[in-house]
């Protein structure tokens, strides 16, 4: 055996059994009550989803909601803790994404697993054979590999090292390695994120080929306009549930929109109590001078132009703006650069009446910056330290701080310091020479706010705050905002959760493909439009 | 004169090229084997143990070979498996190896016998060739074997299933796995593979130049061959014009004096192979490193 | 004590689990050991006994257990300073030969000042040489991205031929068996207590003290230990990686020259071509051993100047070359490393 079997239909014993089940109406994929937890996360609840062969299926819904969990255990990345899903109405167990192959389905993820290095047809082939198979013919491996493009219709060529390719090519090269083994369900984890308009209209092609063919495919996405122009079925997902199954002649954007939103007024007698908002907390009257002015910014991603694509945005003194938005917006782009971490492309932030096209921790410091993030736990506490070397790192980094002289530390200017952080802030359990990563997340968080937030902050940039904390550590970090906010200080929360969003703001503003797609006072909201900006399709939004 | 020059030179060469080429298969599945010196002396002390015993040379150098590829399995336990801090554990290795063949030649070989050494062979035609001729072509037969060693690995990794997965191993485990193919599994087996032919290169250090061992006797030929790979950037081809400069570098170290070079101090000439490869290493081959090396696989 | 962090963090990490595991590695290092020592000839016991006596047994024993341990702790502190900035120093080899040349050369030909004088800049010159080559190393790093490990790899062997060459030819009247002359008794560094043990052994010592100090105290040591265990949240807080970098490994080289002066300088009374077998890589053992925190190096180096010296020994009493020394300490560190009693640390390749 030289080459891998060649691509061929109505092979015996192959994958055609997901859509001989065509006629007898048997789904290619199904599943049954999913659950999956993630520590304390519920990621899916009692998910029951099924794909009939020939069909193109949108997996519809925010971060967070639980989409692509749900298409990594189908694709036999990650084992669901209850229920049960069959291929071809058999019941399976994938042990690993091979065993899913097996079965033919398969996942293109959204970080590669193409290997640069290696070419086009050997990218392809990767796997197809035992390494114990001694022989490996590039020229028969080529003109597998090129027939297999052609049958699929993609122009590449097969010799070419994949780091010469384009992103959208080698989102081809991805998809085709699937169907080079016979996959007859093809999962897509957010396909469109980073390829340009045109790319995409050739991808929606390509895909629409494929259902021609009998394959079906999932495509996971949060963009309405794509559900709408590609999907034959939708299923939406919210907070890790099913919350709407739409077949296509019930497609529309408002229907759409409020199943993955969630926008019934119901929804929002949100109860502040259990956000931590006590009624009797005093709403601050007005807020003051603008603290932070963004304009035209424009920050570049990590393989993308323009995450962040000329935003604009304002934060006053005494106010908190919340900017809602999917994740993958440029919402990271952004804080990267307000903190300083990321390079700033184009546009200008000003800062009280400073204003600079580039930051740098340092300076964000001493203009009074401080920026929590959740997300980054990882980046924003240090592990092997002790809670008095962490609550008071950049201040004893800084050789011009009080707290150390000829390079010593002074320990005894620390320990009053700490002691009043670890009190301030809660620190449980308060001795400042354990080490952090004995403490739990909530505790670590304090830390951190005690780090950022011990001189009161003209600024405060909250990214994803209080991700993955237990209540009542939501509800110290909400308060701790908000007081905040009624002395004076200006504050921005990133959140992607919308009833937390909704109940800190005083303004709201929503963040889609790297730019304000919609702003508003929380009181005067339109849920609708709000929604709407949300899923890419507010007015004046490029979809 | 310049054919004794050539003739030194090959005859150095053959062990450089042979551990090189060991490195190369071993990094470019993504392991960083500082630990090949001490594999190279093992291999010498292998070589010489069975010379001892009886058998002939060539049931030695196979014996090297083998043992190599033992300690391939073993560093694969500690490297893979275990996943240990590859520069440290090859640190270590190193010492322990130097450690038990210097123990056991004391016990076992008896000081000061020093072995025959291979024999030449004269192709026929090519050998009369004026100037490279003996040189190139007068050469025992493992010389002419390495050179084949070079073509060899060359097919295993680029004309081979295992070369293909091991090339993937080393540039992006992952995609390996998500594959279906076991990363770990292919390691081991180029480590099998990278120190048998290392272990080979200590063998030839016997049996081409003193016929016996003695403690040490690689000298840190090991760590140059690491210099060496990055110089040839990881490719078995680019090893044989690479190992052919240092084996130069050090055989006019031997015959500074044929060249008036008597005034320029040995131990300067002898620099010659280090500051080669720090240049090397400096002027920058950064972007061709299997993006993987060193950096032991798990899934997450 | 408050600055040992914790007692509650430490009786967390020292579970049973753990225990075992460290158990385990010393029965089997015994035991694999024993076995070589059959293999070589030996009787396991009367060699283990013979390694006891030869270092801890006699007094001549004991004081180069002392000395050794003392040049072990140095080069300890070489591979542990930048080893908690995440850097692996191997080049100690290299840092302690500049370091003994260049103590070596301001001890032989700066005449003039007050011996005693002369001694303290022989010190200096060591420290300062080892730092220089470290750094260098570092700056290769910093400017081109070339790889620290080759670089320090092969600058070992440059230095140690630079410091034959030296031998040979910038001192008067080289001395025997490839060596300098030896070193004026009124420069060489006192002994204690009127004794045979040099003062070096203090100065050691000193060092630990002034390691620990360093990455507890200060605020370099602060931030070394964040750049170690979390070079973004480190950068984000204000600290320039690349200076931190930089000063770590000079330092460590700093330590590893001072031990190559001291040898020189307190040990052996001149600078011998063979006078180093391999402690700086034997350093890195005991850095590994003494999971790169100062005060462990201590009783790190001891256990290793233990089965060194008493490997000496090994040869006279029961005929065991001295090498077994470095079978029994790699072997040991081996199974420590691959039993997991010190953990595989953050993956950090090769970049």
């Amino acid at each position: 055996m030289t080459a891998p079997k060649p691509l061929t239909e109505g092979t015996p014993g192959s994958n055609e059994e997901l859509t001989r089940g065509a006629a007898a109406g048997t789904p290619a994929v199904e599943a049954r009550g999913l659950r999956r937890t993630f520590g304390e996360l519920v990621a899916n609840d009692d998910v029951d989803f099924t794909v009939r062969p020939g069909e193109i299926h949108a997996l519809l819904g925010e971060n967070g909601a639980g989409k692509t969990t749900l298409g990594t255990m189908l694709a036999g990345l990650l084992k669901p803790d209850r229920g049960e899903i069959l291929a071809g109405g058999e019941p399976v167990a994938f042990g690993s994404p091979r065993d899913a192959l097996r079965h033919g389905i398969g996942m293109v993820q959204q970080h590669s697993v193409l290997v640069p290095g290696l070419t086009v047809a050997e990218n392809l082939v990767l796997g197809t054979e035992s390494s114990w198979n001694p022989r490996l013919r590039h020229r028969a491996v080529e003109r597998w590999a090129a027939e297999l493009c052609e049958r699929f219709g993609a122009g590449l060529d097969v010799s070419a090292p994949l780091a010469t390719l384009s992103i959208d090519e080698v989102q081809q090269v991805e998809i085709l390695r699937l169907l080079g083994r016979d996959v007859r369900v093809l999962i897509l984890d957010e396909p469109t994120a980073v390829l340009a308009r045109a790319h995409a209209e050739r991808l929606f092609e390509a895909l629409r080929g494929l259902r021609e063919r009998g394959c079906s495919v999932v495509i996971v996405t949060h963009k309405l306009s794509e559900v709408i122009e590609l999907a034959d079925r939708a299923t939406v997902l919210r907070h890790g549930r099913v919350v709407a199954r739409l077949d296509r002649p019930e497609f529309n954007e408002d229907a759409l929109a409020s199943a993955v939103v969630g926008t019934e007024l119901a929804e929002f007698g949100h109860e502040p109590a259990a956000i931590g908002v006590s009624e009797d907390m005093p709403r601050h009257g007005g807020a003051g001078d603008v603290v932070l002015a963004i304009e035209d910014l424009v920050v570049d991603g990590e393989r993308s132009a323009g995450a962040v694509d000329r935003l604009s945005l304002q934060v006053r003194a005494g106010e908190v703006l919340g900017l809602a938005g999917v994740e993958g917006n440029g919402q990271a782009e952004l804080i990267e650069a307000l903190s300083g971490v990321r390079g700033v492309s184009s546009g200008t932030v000003r800062i009280g009446d400073r204003t600079l096209t580039q930051l740098d921790p340092r300076t964000l410091d001493r203009l009074g910056v401080a920026v929590v993030s959740s997300e980054r736990r990882r980046w924003d506490v240090v592990q092997d330290l002790s809670i008095e070397e962490n609550i008071l790192l950049s201040e004893l980094a800084d050789p011009a701080s009080d707290f150390s002289r000829w390079g010593f530390l002074r320990r005894s200017k620390m320990d009053a310091a700490v002691a009043e952080r670890i009190k301030a802030f809660d620190v449980r359990p308060a001795d400042p020479s354990r080490s952090v990563a004995t403490l739990s997340g909530g505790n670590q968080q304090r830390v951190v706010l005690g780090r950022e937030l011990a001189h009161r902050p003209r600024l405060l940039i909250a990214a994803y705050p209080t991700h993955g904390l237990d209540v009542a550590a939501v509800r110290f970090v909400h308060r701790t905002l908000l007081k905040l906010r009624d002395e004076a200080t200006a504050v921005l929360v990133v959140s992607a959760d919308r009833d937390e969003l909704f109940a800190l703001s005083d303004r709201v503003a929503v963040l889609y493909r790297g730019r304000i797609g919609y702003e508003a006072e929380r009181e005067k909201a339109d849920m609708r439009q709000f929604s709407r900006a949300m899923v890419g399709l507010g007015e004046g939004a490029t979809a | 004169m310049v054919e004794l020059l050539l003739t030194t030179t090959v005859l150095l060469t053959v062990p450089l090229l042979l551990a090189t080429l060991g490195e190369i298969v071993t990094e470019r599945a993504g392991v960083l084997n500082i630990g090949i010196e001490g594999v190279m002396l093992f291999g010498a002390f292998a070589a010489a143990g069975v010379i001892q015993l009886g058998p002939g040379r060539p049931v030695a150098v196979l014996a090297a070979a083998a043992l190599g590829a033992a300690l391939g399995v073993l560093l694969a336990v500690l490297f893979v498996a275990r996943r240990v801090n590859q520069i440290v554990g090859g640190v270590l290795f190193n010492l322990f190896a130097l450690g038990l063949t210097t123990v056991l030649f004391d016990r076992y070989f008896d000081a000061g016998a020093t072995g025959s050494v291979f024999g030449k062979l004269a192709l026929p035609l090519l050998s009369d060739l004026p100037v490279v001729g003996p040189a190139l072509f007068d050469q025992p037969l493992l010389a002419y074997l390495s050179v084949v060693l070079a073509g060899l690995v060359w097919w295993l990794l680029t004309r081979t299933w295992f070369g293909l997965h091991l090339r993937a191993a080393g540039e992006r485990p992952r995609a390996l796995d998500s594959a279906g193919v076991s990363v770990g599994g292919i390691r081991t087996a180029a480590l099998a593979v990278g120190c048998a032919l290392v272990a080979l290169g200590g063998a030839a250090l016997v049996v081409l130049q003193s016929g016996a061992f003695t403690p040490n006797i690689t000298e840190g030929r090991g760590f140059i061959a690491l210099g060496i790979v990055l110089v040839a950037r990881w490719s078995p081809w680019w090893a044989l014009p690479a190992v052919a400069l240092f084996g130069l570098a050090e055989s006019v170290k031997f015959q500074a004096s044929t060249f008036g070079l008597e005034s320029v101090p040995p131990e300067f000439l002898a620099m010659l192979p280090y500051l080669v490869a720090i240049v090397t290493v400096t002027v920058g081959t950064a972007a061709r490193y299997p993006a993987a090396l060193g950096v032991p696989y798990v899934r997450e | 004590m408050r600055r040992l962090g914790s007692l509650a963090d430490w009786r967390q990490r020292l579970d049973w689990r753990y225990l075992a595991r460290l158990l385990a590695s010393l029965a089997l290092t015994l035991l694999l050991v024993g076995l070589i020592f059959d293999l070589a000839g030996a009787d396991p016991v009367a060699a283990f006994e013979a390694l006891i006596r030869g270092s801890l047994g006699n007094p001549l024993g004991v004081e180069q257990t002392i000395e050794l341990g003392a040049i072990l702790v140095l080069a300890g502190l070489a591979v542990t300073i930048p080893a908690r900035a995440s850097l692996w120093n191997i080049g100690g080899e290299g840092q302690i030969f500049a370091g003994a040349l260049a103590a070596a050369s301001v001890a032989l030909k700066v005449t003039g000042p007050d011996p005693a004088i002369v001694m303290l800049l022989a010190l200096l010159a060591g420290l300062l040489a080892g730092a220089a080559v470290a750094a260098v190393a570092g700056a290769l790093r910093a400017l081109t991205g070339a790889n620290e490990v080759l670089t320090t790899l092969m600058l070992n062997f440059v230095i140690a031929l630079l410091t034959f060459y030296a031998i040979t030819n910038w001192f008067p009247a080289a001395g025997i068996r490839g060596s300098t002359p030896e070193i004026p008794r009124d420069v060489e560094l006192p002994t204690l207590l009127g004794g045979d043990i040099t003062s070096g052994v203090l100065l050691a010592l000193a060092c630990v003290v002034a390691a620990h100090v360093l990455l507890t105290r200060t605020r370099l040591g602060l931030t070394i230990r964040a750049v170690g265990a979390n070079p973004e949240a480190a950068r984000h807080n204000g600290i320039r990686l690349g200076s931190v970098y930089t000063v770590s490994f000079a330092i460590g080289g700093a330590f590893a020259g001072l031990a190559g002066a001291i040898v020189v300088l307190g040990i052996d009374g001149l600078l011998a071509r063979d006078f180093s077998p391999g402690y700086g890589f034997v350093g890195i053992a005991v850095a590994l051993l003494a999971r790169s925190r100062p005060l462990l190096v201590v009783p790190a180096a001891a256990l290793f100047s233990i089965v060194t010296v008493g490997g000496s020994y090994l040869e006279s009493a029961v005929g065991l070359s001295a090498d077994v020394a470095l079978v029994i300490q790699g072997t040991l560190l081996l199974l420590l490393l691959a039993l997991w009693v010190i953990p595989p640390q953050r993956a950090a390749g090769v970049r």
